[in-house]
């Protein structure tokens, strides 16, 4: 019974850490490197510190996904002169993330220890999930950065846009990592 | 009393999330324009020397154009030397600019130690640039002529017409000169140059050509739209200038 309850309680410790490591290699890869490879004009715009946000653990408390993303925020207005954008999206799609999961939930609902992944949920479930979070933030995001409605739409777009992309540079990255999980 | 905290308490949230909001929605509207805070000294310190490495990386890829560019300074300065008048200029590098917001910022890899100061113009080979906004001890923050919060002082050097020169937001390579009157004559292909008035760059340096004109049906103005002098997506290398105030009303070209 000791084992059982020590043994779980390592597992939860490595995925904590797992988490917290990915949550941060998230923020400087964005920072460092995707925050320069902003291509035509910004429609296609990598948000790549999604990432340490999109695969947060589905079983948290709803205001760990709103810190967390307030949190991912701030790192990236900090180091990237957002001047506040990146936080106020970062909380929109933290405080949603909850709200997405829970309509896309099976009927039967998540299993404890389900992992955010295709291989657990499927490919759908995947990508949806995802590309509903990243396009909550673009859509914020890009909406104050306009700062005036004549420039509305055209933030739209561009939000949309740079939700795909985002969605597929995240579903590669994904695919990546599950291939040299496997393999080891 | 007791089912308001029952409320809070099941709605709590919510209520952090509008009043994480409302401090997040502060921050962007005290910064709209260009970042503003005390971490600015301190991200231009960090990320200007990592920014300064990447270039490392863009200067050999575009080593042929930058060469061209290089070239058409010199050519330039020389000019500018014969005519006694380049003694107040830093040349720099821009390491990072950003080109898909509506209040855009660049930073140069020279600061407060290379004398660069707050309201510093920036000019480069081909025209106008922008203007410093805060340094730190090796590199500056500057905005450029495309961020919407801006407005530069603009004449048409044929004529000599005055106007607002801004930047509508919407494509890179386009502004916009306003409050032109009807009766000037402005024609496509028309060079638009620095007035000197608002003491960031001398007069004539070059802004942008026209590129259309429209008369607007709702007052006496037109609007012209115009293709910057400078091309911001392979902006590099810049001289930052300040001294004396620049003179204003320079010679007017002679219609042919």
């Amino acid at each position: 019974m000791a084992r059982v309850s020590q043994n779980r309680n390592a597992a939860v410790m490595e995925g904590t850490l797992q988490t917290s490591l990915r949550f941060g290699l998230a923020l400087l890869a964005q920072v460092w490197i995707f925050h320069h490879l902003v291509v035509l004009d910004g429609w296609i715009t990598p948000l790549f510190h999604l990432y340490g946000l999109v695969l947060l653990p589905l079983r948290m408390r709803p205001v760990s996904y709103l810190l967390l993303g307030g949190l991912m925020g701030v790192g990236v207005d900090l180091l990237n002169l957002g001047g506040g954008l990146f936080t106020a999206a970062g909380l929109v799609s933290g405080g949603l993330q909850p709200l997405i999961a829970r309509l896309l939930a099976p009927r039967e609902g998540y299993e404890a220890d389900a992992e955010v992944s295709p291989q657990t949920l499927g490919w759908l479930w995947w990508l949806t999930y995802t590309f509903l979070i990243v396009a909550a933030h673009t859509l914020w995001l890009f909406m104050l950065e306009a700062g005036r409605w004549g420039l509305v739409p055209q933030g739209i777009g561009q939000a949309m846009t740079s939700a795909l992309a985002t969605t597929a540079l995240i579903v590669i990255v994904r695919t990546l990592f599950m291939r040299n999980a496997r393999r080891r | 009393m007791r089912n308001l905290w029952q409320l809070l308490l099941r709605n709590h949230v919510f209520l952090l999330f509008l009043v994480l909001q409302v401090l997040a929605l502060t921050w962007v509207t005290r910064s709209h324009g260009h970042p503003r805070g005390r971490w600015i000294q301190w991200n231009l310190r960090w990320t200007g020397a990592w920014n300064e490495q990447l270039m490392e990386v863009a200067r050999i890829r575009d080593l042929d154009d930058a060469n061209a560019l290089l070239v058409a300074e010199n050519a330039a300065l020389r000019a500018r030397l014969s005519r006694g008048d380049a003694d107040q200029g830093r040349g720099g590098e821009v390491v990072q600019m950003t080109l898909t917001r509506s209040a855009n910022w660049f930073m140069v890899n020279r600061g407060s130690a290379d004398s660069v100061r707050v309201g510093d113009g920036v000019v480069s080979s081909q025209g106008a640039v922008g203007r410093i906004v805060e340094t730190a001890e090796h590199f500056a923050l500057g905005l450029p002529l495309v961020n919407t919060e801006l407005e530069w002082s603009g004449r048409v050097r044929r004529n000599g017409v005055m106007g607002r020169v801004v930047w509508p937001g919407t494509e890179v390579a386009a502004g916009q000169m306003r409050d032109i009157p009807r009766s000037a004559t402005i024609a496509v292909g028309d060079t638009v140059f620095s007035t000197g008035f608002q003491g960031l760059f001398p007069a004539d340096v070059p802004i942008g050509t026209v590129k259309r004109v429209t008369q607007n049906p709702s007052d006496e103005f037109l609007t012209v739209e115009l293709n910057w002098a400078v091309d911001f997506s392979t902006l590099r290398y810049v001289e930052l200038l300040h001294g004396p105030q620049w003179p204003a009303f320079p010679k007017t070209e002679t219609p042919q």
